[in-house]
């Protein structure tokens, strides 16, 4: 019960963040990704869209950011792309939960503090609305991840630098993966401040703007990457280290993949099994050029006469 | 090496090999003396001497055999250690029964034995220990071919842990690769080596002991020196294995391999840690296999192919605990095995990551 909860809560968290930036930026045009907004937060959210947005807007107290909240939102250009991932890491990936039900009978008990209270900035630290995990199932122990980092904390620089929200290419995190600057991950769709928190630069944050630390990556991840995040949950997908027997430890996503070039390394093989003295390789089939398609075979029935005549 | 003596006396003919099996076994102790001596000619006397008794038949009537050894023995814990007195650990492991038949005592000598030949081959301390199947536990294991990269890590992290020839092509783990679209094994190249790995419109497919649940190598043994453990890992005894090989030619996957060599190690490469039914250093002419390193797995520790995979596509586990991450990956991902249809009932399962969950 607690994680329906949660999961609505997180779902109105994501859709107040939503309406209020949409409100805020008047040249929102995209009529595709709207429409889903006031269906996917049930009747109760109405009242829940506005109070936690001005909270947003308020509660960063950072003195050198010069980015309320609406600037901290992605150009708009960046605003479709974002939110049906958003919504579907919110609302897809526990089937077991069966979130649609969830939302259409909120026990009120439950989800007073949720959905008739603001959300505090309390609980907003706390996590709160970000996936925690799936009901029933021990989260994994996930290896920390901030003694790897090399320039971590953060804040040792960017705490005296202005925070500038323009997506730009950065040519300074060069060790990041970054390539000439940018982001090599999603497809130009996002950038830095997608994922860290423009105020607080020690923490990562989720789309609608809640702190994650550098250790919970899996939880921003998993925000786009819901079934993988369900699969690494429960251990099909990535690295579980230690033993195969007793706790569960699992590499942290960002322990393989590179967040900002995510895509897994080419690399030399180790060497080809030795062949005895005497011996050579067996041979397989269509060696040298490799074995030909089935369609490569028939190639030439792309000829129209040919074809024809056959 | 004595192996070699006692098979080609066994040529001669019977009434020769008694007599002179007879009075090279005359007093065993003096001849334990003499190999003290490093008389070379001394030993190998008495060596073909107790090859012939065995020959002869003598020393089926085990009274005698173990008269001779115990006192064998004796002389042997006098004379020391790791000094090439091999002729005693050859005469146990002669006398060697079967892993099942073995009291805990004989166990504690073969073991004792498989620490001393490391040591006179290898120079190396090891530790050899019988690992028994941990209560309550089957295992299985889940390969995530979205994941499989060729890169042959788990070959090599295979390799080191479970003491493997270097030299004698004698590798567990086959990594196959395909082209995309292609299943048909007889396609496919394990000798691949490109500059990197993957090789665009490949795939990779690890190949090793299935573990079979039915397993046809099992059936094919005529000394029952293989069988399944209470685990579910088909093990073999290597001191019972008479190379016959009749269980590589019933294995569907090639998983069984034999050693056509002396394995050659590096004394810095070797894993001192071993198992009597695991990666204990073997000798040439047994067949071996992958046992999903039963010296780690029985101890909870994952085996070292998964350890080694730098991607994460293995998923090693017990198959009795609803909980485990194999119970979820076979429950929820559509997994497949290898040469299902010839029944042998693998507990290997593939699946790949695009695969819908079936919620």
């Amino acid at each position: 019960m607690r994680f329906h909860f949660r999961l609505i809560g997180g779902l109105l968290v994501a859709a107040s963040f939503f309406a209020a930036s949409f409100a805020v930026s008047e040249n929102v045009t995209s009529p595709t990704a709207a429409p889903p907004m006031p269906e996917a937060a049930a009747p109760p959210a109405g009242a829940a869209v506005s109070p936690p947005a001005p909270q947003q807007a308020e509660s960063p107290p950072a003195p050198a950011a010069a980015a309320p909240a609406e600037t901290a939102a992605a150009p708009p250009t960046q605003q479709p792309a974002a939110v049906p991932p958003a919504e579907a890491a919110v609302a897809s990936p526990d089937p077991a939960a069966a979130p649609a039900e969830a939302a259409v009978q909120p026990n009120p008990a439950d989800t007073a503090p949720g959905v008739g209270a603001a959300v505090s900035d309390a609980m907003l630290q706390a996590g709160y609305g970000v996936f925690q995990g799936y009901p029933g199932q021990q989260p994994p122990m996930v290896l920390p991840r901030k003694d790897k980092l090399s320039f971590y904390p953060c804040a040792q620089c960017h705490a005296n630098m202005p925070v500038n929200t323009t997506p730009r290419p950065i040519m300074i995190h060069a060790t990041a993966g970054l390539v000439d600057g940018k982001l090599d991950h999603g497809q130009q769709r996002f950038w830095c401040l997608t994922c860290h928190s423009p105020t607080d630069r020690n923490n990562l944050q989720t789309v609608a703007g809640v702190k994650v630390d550098f250790n919970d990556a899996w939880k921003v991840c998993g925000q786009c990457h819901s079934a993988r995040q369900r699969d690494w949950y429960y251990g099909a997908h990535g690295k579980r280290v230690g033993n195969w027997k007793g706790d569960v430890e699992r590499y942290n996503c960002t322990e393989c993949h590179n967040p900002h070039h995510p895509p897994f390394r080419q690399q030399k093989p180790q060497p080809k099994p030795p062949v005895r003295s005497g011996l050579g390789e067996m041979p397989h089939e269509g060696e040298g050029e490799g074995h030909p398609t089935i369609w490569e075979k028939h190639q030439d029935r792309l000829q129209p006469e040919e074809g024809n005549k056959k | 090496m004595n192996d070699q003596h006692i098979c080609t006396c066994n040529s001669q003919s019977m009434a020769t090999m008694a007599d002179q099996a007879l009075d090279a076994l005359g007093d065993p102790e003096q001849a334990a003396a003499r190999e003290g001596d490093t008389s070379l000619q001394a030993r190998r006397r008495f060596l073909q001497g107790l090859g012939l008794l065995g020959a002869a038949g003598l020393a089926a009537t085990s009274s005698v055999g173990q008269a001779a050894m115990s006192e064998v023995q004796a002389s042997a814990q006098k004379l020391g250690q790791g000094n090439g007195l091999s002729f005693m650990d050859a005469m146990g492991d002669f006398f060697q029964q079967h892993y099942t038949r073995m009291t805990d005592e004989e166990m504690q000598d073969a073991l004792h034995r498989i620490e001393r030949k490391a040591k006179r081959k290898f120079g190396v301390d090891i530790t050899c220990e019988d690992v028994k199947p941990m209560p309550g536990t089957y295992f299985g294991y889940a390969l995530n071919l979205s994941k499989c990269r060729g890169y042959r890590e788990c070959v090599y992290g295979c390799i080191r842990e479970n003491n493997q020839g270097r030299d004698s092509q004698m590798q567990y783990i086959r990594v196959l690769e395909m082209p995309n679209g292609d299943h048909n094994l007889e396609h496919s190249n394990h000798y691949y080596d490109p500059a990197t790995v993957p090789t665009p419109g490949k795939w990779y497919l690890p190949v090793q002991c299935q573990q079979c649940d039915n397993p046809p190598c099992v059936k094919a043994c005529p000394v029952e020196a293989t069988w399944k453990d209470k685990d579910g890992i088909v093990v073999i005894d290597y001191n019972w294995c008479i190379g016959c090989r009749m269980c590589m030619a019933a294995c569907p996957y090639w998983a069984r391999h034999f050693n056509w060599t002396e394995p050659q190690i590096a004394p810095e490469d070797i894993n001192p840690v071993t198992a009597y039914m695991g990666n204990r250093p073997r000798p040439k002419g047994v067949v071996e296999k992958c046992h999903w390193c039963t010296q780690r797995t029985r101890k909870g520790r994952q085996p070292a192919c998964m350890e080694a995979c730098p991607t994460g596509a293995r998923v090693f586990g017990n198959l009795l605990d609803p909980n485990s991450d194999i119970r979820w990956i076979l429950e929820h991902k559509i997994v497949w095995r290898l040469k299902e249809d010839l029944g042998t009932e693998p507990k290997f399962w593939y699946f790949t990551d695009e695969a819908r969950a079936r919620i």
